[in-house]
């Protein structure tokens, strides 16, 4: 049985039987029961939808036509003209989450796009396999559209649906410290200074092997130690380990950085073992901060409950979106674990992400994966929206205005930048020719 | 524009026979919207009402729509501001509640209410209701042994017998036993499929509580007595629970939307109760609404004529309206209930 059959057609068959037959495995759903009449003022079935999905578009964008990391946009159009916004970047994965984009298009089309836990869950629980990285980037991308149509039906952005702002000024953030000696770093604490920055991050150099030599930890710690050094005691510096390390080497840089008093130590090893990750956060007081590689809250859970982290990441293009985003900081403000979350891929996540920020009481600091001078691609995002997204004003990001996510975008100003395919990502081999993580 | 907070009344309200209570809330906007919201009379009505006004400084001149941080510390009052501040959001939208909170995730909500007296049962049952609370008699010493862990079995017997079998039980043993008397009688109505047993014993020794639900298949439900997510997440950490029991009327729609959240990841379903009056309802109809997994709302159904009245005459619209088992949701912009002043006074506490 085709699944169109039993979303569209469960009421008939529950008529029937009270149990969708038809098929050979015998592991189809029961049919739901059927309702009853109707009353004034009150809902007795799904009411007529004001408005619907006609279309859902999802867009391949290469910045450059050899990018590894293509964005893939997604657009929902409806039947009130209103169109919604959202981004399913998957780094190194653009065709197959574009496919999975696809395979939800009859989840939504011609139904209530108003209705966003409702389609999350259909999308999530119905997939059956549940939480996974394509997956998880397509209801990204779907979720956050929703939220923009949403956010513009009622009239509102998005953070005063979820009850924010927190902080009027807006949403503090962080770029990525583009500098390594002592003349550079003086130069970023200069600027730093000037635009009103109080807080970067780096990643450390070279790649790790299972047990690290003398020399390979040295150039670790010196590297941070001279970041400390050179951006003052005033920024907050956080560094990403990128997962490049196995616990036994992480254990020992975040206790050798312990006097430098960062602000988090981020990915300190892969995220699928919360075991491992527990052991090198018991043997050290350096925050560690994880979360961008997870899939929607039920991955936060463990990571929470047995006390690993300081610091959530989820990143909205990955995690489950808005939606997914949401619930993850309301998970970790019982028990008190900030947000900071990852964005490091197109400007539509970037700005979701700072609506969820700015709804978040628990919220410390917000990514953006940039430097103090704009690049490239900060110019382009620019030239599709209009105004500077994802760059500080004061150290904060400010709070968009308008209804929904907060701006405009045609597909026209995307045309000049035309999918130029799927590339891997970077791939890194030790000195002997075995894999390395990057 | 957007709207401003201008000022907020708030007044305790008691029912003529029942002699329950609870403390109603009106903010008012400068835009000319209204949001009500409804707080349990805990401490009680006069304290949760002084806390009310108390904040009538504060969130002048504020944007209604912030309502995450209004966060007065008497969690009634909290409970009831984040439910009139949703409900000017859902007015400013001109949506309902649950519309701004990502809802509907279902478009009616499975409903019970409490048994009070042997008569009750055909006035729920008349009512809609599919779902009873059954008070357990609570035993005349601490582990009472077989005599009464059976004398309980049998009047479920006998309730099951004259209820037919479209209706369920959750037995509410209201916090009373003591862990070893609440395990024994977990297992006992093992066969009996309890929807749950209900707050089996005192959440004092968290440990014992969590052992209910490790020596029997019997669901069990606990969190009437919690006043922070914290204690939520305790008792979900220790697998101690098979449904999460906050009180809307202390929590608010917001802070239980988090609960839920917290509860989702547990594949723990949320039944929220209140023991208010119909504004409560109405704000727990919306968050049902807004939950994925959201299973069972708890409200008070009172078994006097005049009671009831006093519930339908202080709101507009019927938000207690119960059909088949289960709540009909308003679809109205906000809560969809506005206070009848005239009524609220003739019913002041």
């Amino acid at each position: 049985m085709k699944r169109r059959h039993f979303l569209t057609g469960f009421s008939a068959a529950a008529a029937g039987t009270g149990r969708v037959f038809g098929a050979e495995c015998g592991c189809l759903p029961l049919a739901a029961a059927a309702q009853g009449g109707a009353a004034p003022g009150l809902a007795t079935s799904w009411p007529a939808p004001r408005i619907k999905v006609t279309n859902l578009k999802v867009l391949g964008v290469s910045l450059t036509r050899d990018s590894d990391r293509p964005y893939v946009f997604v657009k929902i159009e409806t039947d009130q003209g209103v169109v919604g916004w959202g981004e399913a970047t998957l780094e190194g994965k653009a065709g197959a989450t574009m496919a999975a984009v696809n395979d939800f298009r009859e989840f939504l089309i011609g139904h209530n796009p108003m209705q966003v836990e409702h389609h999350w869950q259909s999308m999530y629980v119905h997939t059956f396999y549940r939480a996974g990285p394509v997956l998880g980037s397509a209801i990204s991308g779907i979720d956050q559209a929703l939220w923009d149509i949403r956010g513009k039906v009622l009239g509102l952005p998005v953070y005063k649906l979820l009850g924010g702002p927190v902080n009027p000024r807006g949403v503090r953030g962080y770029y990525h410290a583009r500098a390594s000696t002592k003349e550079e770093l003086a130069r970023l604490r200069a600027s730093a200074q000037q635009l009103g920055i109080t807080c970067f991050k780096s990643g450390i150099p070279g790649y790790y092997e299972w047990i690290e030599t003398h020399r390979s930890i040295r150039r670790a710690v010196d590297h941070m130690t001279r970041l400390r050094e050179g951006l003052g005691p005033d920024i907050d510096i956080g560094i990403d380990f990128h997962a490049k390390t196995s616990p036994s080497v992480a254990t020992i840089l975040c206790k050798e950085v312990e006097p430098l008093h960062l602000l988090f130590i981020e990915e300190p090893c892969p995220p699928e073992n919360v075991k491992a990750m527990a052991r090198i956060s018991r043997r050290t007081t350096t925050p560690i901060a994880t979360g961008e590689r997870l899939i929607a809250s039920f991955s936060c859970r463990e990571l929470i409950e047995m006390g690993v982290v300081d610091i959530l990441q989820p990143d909205i293009n990955h995690v489950g979106g808005i939606t997914a985003l949401w619930k993850v900081g309301a998970m970790a403000e019982a028990s008190d674990i900030s947000m900071a979350p990852h964005a490091c891929e197109g400007p539509i996540g970037g700005l979701a992400t700072l609506h969820v920020d700015a709804a978040t009481p628990n919220f410390l600091v917000q990514e953006i994966c940039s430097g103090v001078t704009p690049e490239m691609k900060e110019k382009v995002w620019e030239e599709w929206l209009g105004f500077p997204a994802m760059r500080m004003v004061d150290g904060y990001f400010p709070l968009p205005q308008k209804p929904g996510l907060g701006f405009e975008l045609t597909e026209q100003a995307l045309a000049k930048y035309p999918f130029g395919g799927t590339r891997p990502m970077a791939r890194v081999f030790h000195a002997d020719g075995s894999v390395a993580e990057w | 524009m957007p709207a401003v907070i201008t000022d907020l009344t708030a007044q305790g309200v008691r029912e003529p026979v029942s002699r329950r209570e609870y403390v109603l809330v009106e903010v008012r906007t400068d835009s000319g919207l209204t949001g009500v919201g409804e707080g349990a009379a805990q401490p009680d009505a006069a304290t949760v009402v002084a806390a009310l006004q108390e904040q009538r400084k504060t969130l002048a001149g504020r944007d209604p729509t912030a309502y995450e941080m209004v966060r007065p510390a008497l969690p009634a009052a909290r409970a009831a501001l984040n439910m009139a501040l949703l409900d000017i959001t859902g007015q400013l939208a001109r949506a309902p509640v649950y519309e701004v909170l990502g809802g509907p995730t279902r478009f009616k909500a499975r409903a019970a209410t409490t048994l009070v007296d042997a008569s009750s049962l055909e006035t729920a049952r008349a009512a809609g209701f599919r779902a009873l609370l059954a008070p357990v008699e609570p035993p005349a010493w601490r582990n009472s042994g077989q005599a009464w862990v059976r004398g309980v079995r049998r009047r479920l017997e006998e309730l099951r017998r004259a209820a037919g079998d479209e209706v369920d039980f959750i037995l509410d043993c209201g916090g009373s036993l003591t862990p070893g008397d609440a395990q024994m009688l977990a297992r006992e109505v093992e066969s009996f499929h309890l929807l749950w047993l209900e707050e089996p014993c005192p959440t004092v020794n968290l440990q014992a509580a969590a052992k209910i639900s490790q020596e029997s298949a019997t669901p069990v439900g606990f969190g009437r007595g919690a006043r922070s997510n914290a204690e939520f997440q305790d008792l979900l950490r220790l697998d101690a629970i098979d449904v999460l029991r906050p009180d809307i009327g202390l929590h608010g729609i917001s802070q239980i939307r988090k609960a839920a959240a917290l509860a989702e990841t547990y594949y723990v379903a949320v039944a929220p109760f209140h023991r208010g009056g119909p504004v409560a309802t109405a704000a727990a109809l919306h968050l049902a609404a807004s939950l994925p997994n959201f299973f069972l709302q708890e409200a008070p159904w009172p078994a006097a004529e005049a009671d009831r009245r006093m519930r339908a005459e202080i709101v507009s619209g019927a938000p207690e309206t119960v059909r088949d088992g289960y709540f009909l949701l308003p679809t109205a912009p906000g809560l969809g209930v506005h206070l009848n002043a005239e009524a609220v006074r003739r019913y002041r506490v």
